[in-house]
């Protein structure tokens, strides 16, 4: 088995995903990244896959080998996502279809796996990523809005299920970072959505490792099913 | 065939035993010995044990990734879940659709 902790991160071929990869890495964890596309990262203690994580034996695949090859994951961080822009009355089906399956089912199956090694364990973090797109309930973004909505309300379910083996279930909403995530949004919606926030600014990837530095302390054992919204309520 | 029919019956009475232990209920247990409802002791979270116990032996000792909360064990009339016969045939069925793919 593993010294080293060992965390399971989701898209991590760029933005948020490919910082946490490195950022993990040199503060002495072993991180198995997934994507779908291939990812140049090269660290002694970054492993990829690559696999999509909305297909049900890609994932149990990756998670079963991550555990027998490293004999733990104590962490899983669900970051892969995807986001379109679409009035909800002009949102074609296909939209619906990738948002969910990605957003939703791709996250829940990864939670599903992991959750299974992590209650032999008997400890384990899982963190999922929402946004403040939710609580800014965001014009424009209904489909994405819904998924990253259902995710903070599974995380909750998921947090009580799992609570008795000692693992905890957390969400993160960030703020909206100049990822490829937003690279298709106007500036001036953007500007729009930094007014109606409480702190008014981009986020940084720093914003988002402090928070998860805080999920994954070993005083944060009581922090479970909690949803923290970057850039404020 | 009937080795590998052999093989699951024995991890899936292993899996069961190691739970029932945590339940501190010691019991024989034969093919008709329920594993969920009717006089069985394992509650719905006894059973998730059980069953991710399972997954892990079926991929460590011949090699099967699966996951047993599959939608059709879901919806059978005969719940895979019921005793160890039922889960048995259940995973045996899966296997052999896995050799043949």
């Amino acid at each position: 088995m593993s010294e080293k902790p060992v965390m399971g991160i989701t898209g991590t071929s760029r933005g948020i995903g490919r910082f946490l990869a490195e950022y993990y890495t040199q503060r002495d964890w072993i991180v198995m990244g997934c994507s779908r596309s291939d990812n140049d990262f090269v660290h002694e203690s970054y492993h990829h896959e690559n696999i999509n994580i909305t297909q049900e034996d890609e994932v149990i695949r990756w998670i079963r080998n991550g555990y027998k090859k490293f004999g733990r994951i104590d962490t899983m961080i669900n970051n892969a996502g995807t986001a379109r822009m679409n009035h909800s009355l002009l949102t074609p089906c296909k939209t619906i279809d990738l948002v969910m399956d990605l957003n939703v089912k791709g996250t829940m199956l990864v939670c599903r796996e992991v959750g299974k090694i992590m209650i032999r364990q008997h400890f384990g973090r899982i963190i999922n990523f929402s946004s403040i797109a939710v609580t800014l309930a965001l014009e424009g973004e209904s489909v994405y809005v819904a998924s990253k909505a259902a995710i903070e309300n599974y995380s909750r379910v998921l947090a009580r299920e799992l609570a008795q083996w000692n693992i905890t279930v957390n969400v993160i909403a960030p703020l909206p970072i100049k990822t490829d995530l937003i690279k298709e949004v106007p500036e001036e919606k953007l500007q729009g959505l930094l007014e109606r926030m409480v702190i008014k600014r981009y986020g940084t990837f720093e914003d988002i490792s402090n928070v998860l530095n805080f999920f994954l302390s070993p005083n944060s054992s009581a922090i479970t099913g909690q949803i923290i919204t970057l850039g404020g309520w | 065939m009937k080795d590998i029919k052999k093989q699951i019956e024995k991890m899936v009475i292993d899996s069961f035993s190691v739970i029932l232990e945590e339940f501190d209920s010691i019991m024989p247990i034969s093919k008709r010995t329920r594993i969920y409802g009717g006089d069985s002791p394992l509650d719905s979270t006894a059973v998730v044990s059980m069953v991710v116990d399972l997954e892990m032996k079926l991929a460590d000792e011949i090699g099967f990734l699966i996951s047993l909360s599959d939608d059709r064990a879901m919806s059978q009339k005969r719940s895979p879940f019921r005793d160890v016969e039922s889960m048995v045939d259940y995973i045996l069925v899966l296997y052999q659709e896995h050799k043949n793919e």
